[in-house]
C-alpha cells in the first residue's frame, strides 16, 4: 500500500499526473452512470488534464473519461503518494 | 478573402441522418423490415468497440434500417448467410433508461433469442458491466473480444479461457478491422449459453422494475460492478497505463486549450474550403449547371412536353422552375448528393480519429452557459453542413431539454453550408473583413442570448458531462468509405420524398398565384422594418423554398444595395426559418408544438435582429 495524503479533496483539484482514490461521490444524480463506467468508491484514477474552468479528464480502467466541472467537484478523492 | 463562387452555385441541404461521435452507425431509413421470423440475434456493446464492423462482417452491406416503433432511434437489420435475422443496437454502457437509445437497446435485447456482445480488450473493465447485465437478464450470450491487437501492443494480457469460465459464456478474441476471429462467431452461436449471473441478482422482472427506482438501481449496479471488478482482477494481467502511448499524447495535445482553439480554426477553415468552396462551389457547379441543367432537366422537360402541353399549369407543376420532376431531381442529385457526400467524408474522418469528443470537452463550460453540455458540439458542427442532419443528431443528447435548446439554436443561428457559400459570395461586396465582423458578431451574440433565454425559461438544468474519450486513431479508408456511402444513400432515401413534397407545394403556390401574393404581402416588412428595397421580399420568400434561390436574387441586386443593406439582408436570411425540408424534419423530430414555436420564433428573431442591426449600423458611422 502506498502512503496517502490525509486530506480529502475534490477530483477537480487534482493536478495532471496525480493519482488518487475515490472516497465519496456526493451526487446521486449520475451515480449509477458512473458505476457503469467503473467509477465507484475505492477506484484509483489518474488525472490527465484539467481544462481551465472546465471538465477534468481522468484515466480510469484504461479509458480516458471527461467529467464536467460541477461533477468533478462532487467526487471526493484522496491523493495517493506517488 | 478566398475565392468567391457565385451564389447560384450554392446549395441548401437537407439530411436526416443518425450521427454519433466515434461510433460507426448505419443510419436511419424508411425501407421495409427484414422478415421477422425465426431466431433473432442481436448485437450489443459499448460505444467505440467496433460493433458496426462486426455487424457489417456478419451481414454484408445489404442491411436495412428501421426505427424502433414509437421512437426515432435506428435499428439496423441484416441476415446471416443462413438467413437468420441479425439486429444491431445503439452503443450503450448499460441497459438503463438514461437516454432514448438505451431504452431502445434494452427493448431490442429483451426481444432477442441470442446476443452477440462485442467488447474491447482495451476497455474490458468498462465493457464487462454490460456483458454481466446481459447475463443477469438471463439472455444466452456469445462475447466477441475485439481490438486484441491494440491490447497486445499495449501489453495488456487477458486470460481468455478464465474469462470464459468465470462468465460462463464463449469468448472469441478478435481483431474486427482485419477480420481476425470473426469466422468463429456464427459457429459459436450454436453453443450460445446463459452465463453465470451476479450472485444474489434479482429476477428479470425485478431488474427491469428497479431501473425506475434510483436507490435500488444503485444497489444492484454496485453489486454488479463489484462482481465485474473481481472478474477483471483475475483475468487481466499487467496493464501499463502509466506509460502513455503516442495516441494518448495526441489526445492530450488536442485537449490543450491553445492547441484546441488553433486546431478548431484549422478544422473549420478546412471544412469551409473543402465543403463550402470546392464541393458546394466548384463541384456542384459541374453537377448542377453542366449536367443537370444542361442535359437532364431539358430531357425531362422534353419527355413531359410529349404528354402535357407546355405553359399549362400541370406542366409547371411537373416540370417547371420548381417542378416535381425537374427541381427535385436537379436538386437531389445535382446539389445535395455531392454536398452531403463531401460533408459526411469530412465528419466521418473527424469522428473516426477521435477528434470530435475532445472538442466537446473543450467547449463544455461554454455550452453549460446555454443549458447544454459538451456533447452538443457534435450536432452544432453538423449544423454548419445541414440543419436537418444536425436536428436528427441531437438524439445523442441525454435530455429532452437539451434537445430542445440545441435544435432551436441550430435551426435559427447556425448558417448551413448553402448559406455559408452565399455569404462568401456577398461579403466581399459588403466590405470584406468589417462586414464579416459585424455579421459574425451579431450572429454569435444572438446565439448566446437565445441560448441563455432558453436556459432560463425551460424547467430543469443542464446535465453534467460524462464523456468517454476514444483513443486517437488513424481512420481507415475502408471504414470512412463504407460509413460515408451508407449514410449518403440512406440520407437520400429519406430526403427525396421531402423534396418532392416541397417542390409540389411551391409549384402549386406558383400556379395558383399564392407565391406572388405572399411576396407582395412581405414587401412592407422589408421596406419599413429592414430599410431594404421592396424587391428583396422575393429573396425572403424564395429563401424558404431554397435559400440559395433567394440569395441568388440578392446577389444580382447587390450593386444597388449599400453594405448595411447587404449585411442586414444576409443576417435576416441566416436567422430566418430553415428551408421547407429542414422545417419538416424539425417537425418530425421535435413535434408540432416545438417546431411551430421555432418557426414563429425564427421569424420574430430574424426580422427583429435585422431591424435592430440596420438601425444600429446606420446610426454609428464607424459601423456603416
Amino acid at each position: 500500500m502506498s502512503k496517502r495524503d490525509e486530506t480529502v479533496t475534490p477530483l477537480a483539484n487534482l493536478k495532471p499526473g496525480e493519482t488518487a482514490t475515490i472516497v465519496t461521490i456526493d451526487t446521486t444524480e449520475v451515480q449509477s452512470q458512473l458505476i457503469r463506467l467503473g467509477l465507484d468508491t475505492g477506484k484509483v484514477v489518474r488525472c490527465l488534464t484539467r481544462i481551465p474552468s472546465g471538465p477534468t479528464v481522468i484515466m480510469s480502467g484504461g479509458m480516458e473519461l471527461a467529467l464536467g466541472k460541477d461533477l468533478s467537484r462532487h467526487i471526493m478523492v484522496q491523493r495517493n503518494a506517488s | 478573402m478566398m475565392s468567391t463562387p457565385t451564389p447560384t452555385d450554392k446549395a441548401q441541404c437537407i439530411s436526416s441522418q443518425y450521427f454519433k461521435s466515434g461510433a460507426s452507425k448505419p443510419p436511419n431509413d424508411i425501407s421495409n423490415d427484414a422478415p421477422d421470423t425465426g431466431e433473432v440475434i442481436v448485437l450489443a456493446g459499448n460505444p467505440n468497440v467496433g460493433k458496426s464492423v462486426v455487424f457489417n462482417a456478419l451481414t454484408g452491406l445489404y442491411t436495412t434500417v428501421s426505427n424502433y416503433p414509437g421512437t426515432t432511434v435506428d435499428i439496423p437489420k441484416g441476415q446471416l448467410p443462413d438467413e437468420r435475422l441479425v439486429k444491431d443496437t445503439p452503443g450503450v454502457y448499460g441497459l438503463s433508461q438514461f437516454s432514448e437509445e438505451e431504452q431502445v437497446a434494452q427493448k431490442t435485447i429483451l426481444e432477442a433469442d441470442k446476443i452477440i456482445n462485442v467488447t474491447s480488450a482495451m476497455s474490458l473493465e468498462r465493457d464487462l458491466f454490460l456483458t454481466q447485465q446481459l447475463i443477469d437478464y438471463g439472455k444466452p450470450v456469445v462475447m466477441v473480444l475485439n481490438q486484441m491487437d491494440e491490447a497486445r501492443s499495449r501489453n495488456i494480457g487477458i486470460h481468455i479461457e478464465k474469462l470464459s469460465t468465470l462468465l460462463g459464456i464463449t469468448v472469441i478474441p478478435a481483431v474486427a478491422i482485419t477480420g481476425e476471429g470473426l469466422d468463429a462467431i456464427v459457429p459459436a452461436l450454436a453453443n450460445c449459453k446463459q452465463g453465470n449471473k451476479t450472485p444474489n441478482t434479482p429476477d428479470l422482472t425485478t431488474l427491469l422494475e428497479l431501473e425506475n427506482n434510483p436507490a435500488k438501481q444503485l444497489l444492484v449496479y454496485g453489486e454488479r460492478r463489484h462482481h465485474v471488478n473481481a472478474i477483471i482482477s483475475q483475468v487481466v494481467s499487467l496493464t501499463d497505463h502509466q506509460k502513455p502511448s503516442l495516441s494518448q499524447h495526441m489526445g492530450q495535445l488536442f485537449l490543450n486549450p491553445v492547441v484546441g482553439v488553433i486546431t478548431a480554426m484549422v478544422v473549420l477553415l478546412a471544412l469551409y474550403q473543402i465543403v463550402g468552396v470546392w464541393v458546394a462551389g466548384n463541384l456542384v457547379n459541374l453537377t448542377e449547371k453542366t449536367i443537370m441543367l444542361g442535359y437532364v432537366v431539358p430531357f425531362i422537360q422534353g419527355m413531359v412536353m410529349k404528354v402535357v402541353p407546355e405553359h399549362s399549369p400541370l406542366f409547371t407543376i411537373l416540370a417547371g422552375e420548381f417542378g416535381v420532376l425537374t427541381m427535385s431531381i436537379q436538386y437531389i442529385f445535382g446539389v445535395l448528393f455531392p454536398i452531403i457526400f463531401g460533408f459526411y467524408i469530412y465528419v466521418s474522418v473527424l469522428e473516426d480519429c477521435g477528434y470530435l469528443p475532445r472538442v466537446a470537452v473543450l467547449c463544455d463550460s461554454l455550452l453549460h452557459k446555454i443549458g447544454l453540455n459538451g456533447r452538443a458540439v457534435i450536432p452544432i458542427i453538423l449544423g454548419f453542413g445541414c440543419v436537418t442532419m444536425a436536428t436528427v443528431s441531437t438524439r445523442v443528447l441525454t435530455s429532452q431539454r437539451e434537445r430542445t435548446i440545441a435544435s432551436t439554436i441550430i435551426a435559427i443561428t447556425i448558417p448551413c453550408s448553402a448559406q455559408i457559400a452565399v455569404l462568401v459570395g456577398l461579403m466581399g461586396q459588403a466590405g470584406g473583413f468589417k462586414a464579416w465582423l459585424l455579421f459574425l458578431g451579431t450572429l454569435v451574440t444572438t446565439l448566446l442570448v437565445l441560448g441563455t433565454i432558453l436556459n432560463k425559461m425551460l424547467p430543469g438544468k443542464s446535465t453534467p458531462l460524462i464523456l468517454d474519450l476514444p483513443p486517437m486513431r488513424l481512420p481507415t479508408v475502408k471504414n470512412i468509405a463504407v460509413k460515408t456511402w451508407v449514410r449518403t444513400v440512406v440520407f437520400l432515401k429519406e430526403a427525396a420524398p421531402l423534396f418532392v413534397l416541397g417542390s409540389l407545394l411551391v409549384s402549386v403556390a406558383q400556379v395558383t398565384g399564392v407565391l406572388a401574393w405572399i411576396e407582395h404581402a412581405v414587401e412592407p416588412i422589408t421596406m419599413t422594418l429592414l430599410h431594404l428595397p421592396a424587391k428583396t421580399a422575393d429573396v425572403f420568400v424564395m429563401g424558404m423554398v431554397r435559400r440559395d434561390f433567394g440569395a441568388a436574387g440578392l446577389y444580382f441586386m447587390a450593386d444597388t444595395l449599400t453594405s448595411v443593406q447587404i449585411i442586414t439582408a444576409l443576417l435576416t436570411i441566416t436567422l430566418f426559418v430553415p428551408c421547407i425540408a429542414s422545417a419538416t424534419v424539425i417537425w418530425k423530430e421535435r413535434g408540432i408544438v416545438e417546431s411551430t414555436s421555432v418557426l414563429i420564433g425564427s421569424w420574430i428573431i430574424a426580422f427583429g435582429i435585422g431591424a435592430l442591426a440596420c438601425r444600429l449600423f446606420e446610426a454609428v458611422p464607424f459601423l456603416s
